[in-house]
């Protein structure tokens, strides 16, 4: 059985809840203090697949804000890509075609997951059929996640893990 | 000519046959002979070969790099060669061509040169402080601990505990190693998260391409990082490293990227395939404990046992002399007269000394002043007394009695002896004091001569009691003479009382040569009896007066005139006193 350590971003629009979305299922030794001042954080995740086990060292990226870039320098050698949008804000999933096109820049090899977070407020999303057209047209998975429920979190990260290997 | 016909078809060589066959092959091949033609000639024309090989080398080779390392080694002689030509050729083009990298090369070897000179002397100026020891030492005393375990606390001069090695495009580890005792995070995390720093700094500050955060400094932590193309080897490092170490770290990362660096370009994070440098980076964990503090504790220790050695010497040789001096000071004291030394010795850092001292001794402080020894070391308690010293006795007795010049005293064995000569009426005032005399049990005066006492005693003996011829009753002259003798002898008497001399009268009667010897000694006898009755008549204790007659053995005339003989017939009388002198000559 092999253990295969992937690099994994996660990349998304300020307070998407990314951090959230992953607290719980992964294992960190840095505080959020972090993100705020060196803009990333990192983080473990070991998930099975079939060939053995994946090590996805996630590198939690700052939301991009108007007042602070990415460094792109984080995105570099990235094997993986979690794009992370709030469905309830249509600018974060607007985003997001312009995040991949960043990180694909620095990783040109690296796979993706896109997930739609805030699941549990479905009700409140206003993105129309246009939009998620065109999430679909870069042919990763698009996933709907829910930091407070936790659903679809698991299946993201296995799906990531198994895109990778 | 059938028969020849047939023989030249069956003959392929023959132009006929040739011709034949063309016509052939023209037929059945169509279009495709030309094409054939067409490849023959190209194949067969190296100009035309060479083209199409250049029009397809760079994909060839870009497929071959793909497969594996062949490629690499087949041109690794070749370009080998082709560096050699092309230095030999031209080396100043090919130094051109070079110095773009390895201007920056150089520059960063002279400047990490640099720095470990630095280093080293910094850390020469540290071990020269040579306070520290003792430092420890007083740790080591104020903590209980042995100064063994201090020493091994603080000589820990650097201790390599980590080292990562990490992809550095990634960030992602490749190999972790660790010291036993390290306390270790993550290392993924770690080793992401550093990735994550350096370029965070990188980016911050807007360093150059190839220039990055190669050390960093926490507490007693330092991380030393050193990267190659593909390669990051960061080192976790306690204490103060020397810059041996990061030659270390340097050959090592780079004698890695030499061996795995192709592997590591396509590093798809499975770290077990990386395992084999496992024992590079355990060389990596090297450790220095000081040996300076274990070859310079016997130094201190030499240094704080010649002090103390000095220390005790001088103390020694003070506190000998100290001693030698007090046992001067205080013999010098009991050899001292009218000194008594009842006690002495030593007070604290001090000497303390006490007795008796006579008030006419000398000051103990002038002898003090003399031994070397200060004053405020001494305490002394002295008690007044009175020494019997034959030197204090006699000046006492001076001062007491105050003779006249002239009077020597000399005191022994509480017995004063005065001699000389004196008046009366002193010696008369002087001799109720002599019982009050200190350290005098008897004055003696035998040698003193009482100058008015001896007067009066000459006259007595000069007076002369003339007889007439055979009688034993004076002559007139004679009885006057023995009333002035009589008032003489009062006279001695009384003075010789007042000095408590003692008085014994001595009646001598003559006779001169006329008669009889045997006749003249009862006369001379009778005569002198007669005068010696008249004096105890007069008073004169009976046993004061002795009479004897000498008849004519002791002449006092010249029995050859008469006037001599008159003087022969007479008595004299011989004083004897003893308690002091009325002699000059005795």
């Amino acid at each position: 059985m092999s253990v295969t350590h992937k690099k994994v971003c996660m990349l998304g629009s300020f307070a998407v809840g990314k951090t959230s979305l992953v607290r719980r299922y992964v294992h960190s030794i840095f505080s959020d203090k972090y993100q705020t001042t060196v803009g990333v954080k990192l983080e473990k995740k070991t998930v099975p697949v079939d060939s053995g086990e994946v090590v996805m060292v996630i590198w939690d990226i700052y939301g991009e804000t108007e007042f602070q870039s990415i460094h792109r320098s984080y995105l570099r050698g990235a094997a993986g890509l979690m794009l992370v949008a709030d469905g309830t804000r249509q600018s974060s999933v607007d985003a997001l075609a312009g995040i991949r096109a960043l990180a694909l820049e620095e990783s040109p090899n690296a796979t993706g997951i896109l997930l739609l977070n805030k699941a549990d407020l479905a009700t409140e999303w206003r993105l129309n059929s246009e939009t998620e057209r065109k999430l679909a047209e870069g042919n990763w998975p698009v996933l709907r996640t829910s930091a407070k429920t936790g659903e679809g979190v698991e299946e993201a990260f296995l799906a990531l893990a198994r895109q990778m290997v | 000519m059938p028969e020849d016909d047939a023989r030249a078809a069956a003959d392929p060589t023959s132009p006929v046959e040739y011709a034949r066959l063309r016509e052939l092959r023209r037929i059945v091949a169509g279009p495709v002979a030309d094409d054939l033609d067409r490849l023959r000639e190209r194949v067969e024309n190296p100009a035309t070969r060479a083209r199409d090989v250049g029009g397809v080398l760079p994909d060839a080779v870009k497929l071959s790099a793909g497969r594996g390392e062949q490629l690499g080694e087949s041109l690794a002689p070749i370009v080998g060669s082709a560096i050699r030509v092309s230095v030999r050729k031209d080396a100043r083009e090919f130094g051109e061509a070079l110095f773009p990298v390895m201007g920056p090369a150089i520059r960063k070897a002279i400047a990490e040169s640099i720095r470990g000179t630095i280093q080293s002397f910094n850390q020469a100026m540290e071990n020269s402080l040579s306070v520290q020891g003792l430092k420890w030492r007083f740790e080591a005393w104020r903590t209980g601990r042995p100064f063994g375990e201090v020493v091994l606390l603080h000589s820990l001069v650097f201790r390599v505990e980590q080292a990562l090695l990490i992809h550095r495009e990634t960030g992602l580890l490749i190999q972790h190693v660790a010291a036993d005792e390290a306390v270790t995070q993550d290392a993924d995390l770690v080793s992401g998260m550093l990735t994550a720093i350096r370029d965070f700094v990188h980016d911050s500050f807007g360093a150059g391409r190839g220039e990055s955060l190669d050390a960093f400094r926490v507490g007693e932590l330092v991380v030393w990082v050193e990267q190659t193309a593909d390669l990051v080897l960061a080192l976790v490092i306690r204490g103060t490293p020397p810059e041996e170490v990061r030659v270390v770290q340097r050959e090592t990362v780079e004698s890695l990227q030499v061996r795995i660096g192709e592997a590591a370009v396509k590093y798809d994070g499975e770290q077990a395939r990386f395992a084999a440098v496992r024992p590079d980076l355990v060389d990596c964990l090297r450790s220095q404990y000081a040996k300076k503090s274990g070859t310079r504790a016997p130094v201190y220790a030499w240094v704080v046992v010649a002090l103390v050695m000095l220390g005790l010497a001088a103390w020694i040789f003070f506190a000998a002399r100290d001693n030698a001096r007090w046992r001067g000071f205080v013999s010098r004291l009991r050899a001292e007269p009218g000194l008594v030394v009842t006690a002495a010795g030593r007070h604290g850092s001090g000497f303390v000394v006490s007795g008796l001292r006579d008030p006419l001794a000398r000051e103990p402080d002038s002898l003090l002043a003399r031994s070397g020894i200060k004053p405020g070391r001494v305490r002394q308690q002295w008690q007044s007394y009175s020494s019997a010293e034959p030197v204090f006795v006699t000046t006492r007795a001076r001062r007491l009695l105050e003779p006249p010049d002239g009077v020597s005293l000399a005191a022994e064995a509480g017995r004063l002896s005065l001699a000389g000569a004196v008046g009366h009426a002193w010696l008369a005032a002087a001799r109720p004091k002599f019982d009050y005399l200190p350290g005098v049990d008897r004055v003696v005066t035998d040698s003193l001569l009482d100058i008015d006492l001896s007067r009066r005693v000459a006259a007595v003996e000069s007076a002369v009691v003339r007889f007439p011829l055979g009688s034993t009753r004076p002559t007139a002259r004679g009885q006057a003479e023995l009333a002035r003798q009589y008032g003489l002898v009062r006279q001695v008497l009384a003075l010789a009382a007042e000095v408590g001399a003692r008085v014994q009268l001595e009646v001598v009667g003559h006779t001169d040569q006329s008669g009889l010897e045997e006749k003249n000694v009862t006369l001379s006898r009778d005569r002198a009896a007669f005068v010696r009755d008249r004096l105890v008549a007069a008073g004169v204790d009976s046993s004061q007066v002795a009479a004897q007659g000498v008849a004519t053995a002791q002449p006092l005339g010249d029995e050859a005139t008469e006037d001599g003989r008159a003087l022969n017939r007479s008595v004299t009388v011989r004083v004897n006193v003893t308690g002091v002198k009325v002699s000059p000559g005795q």
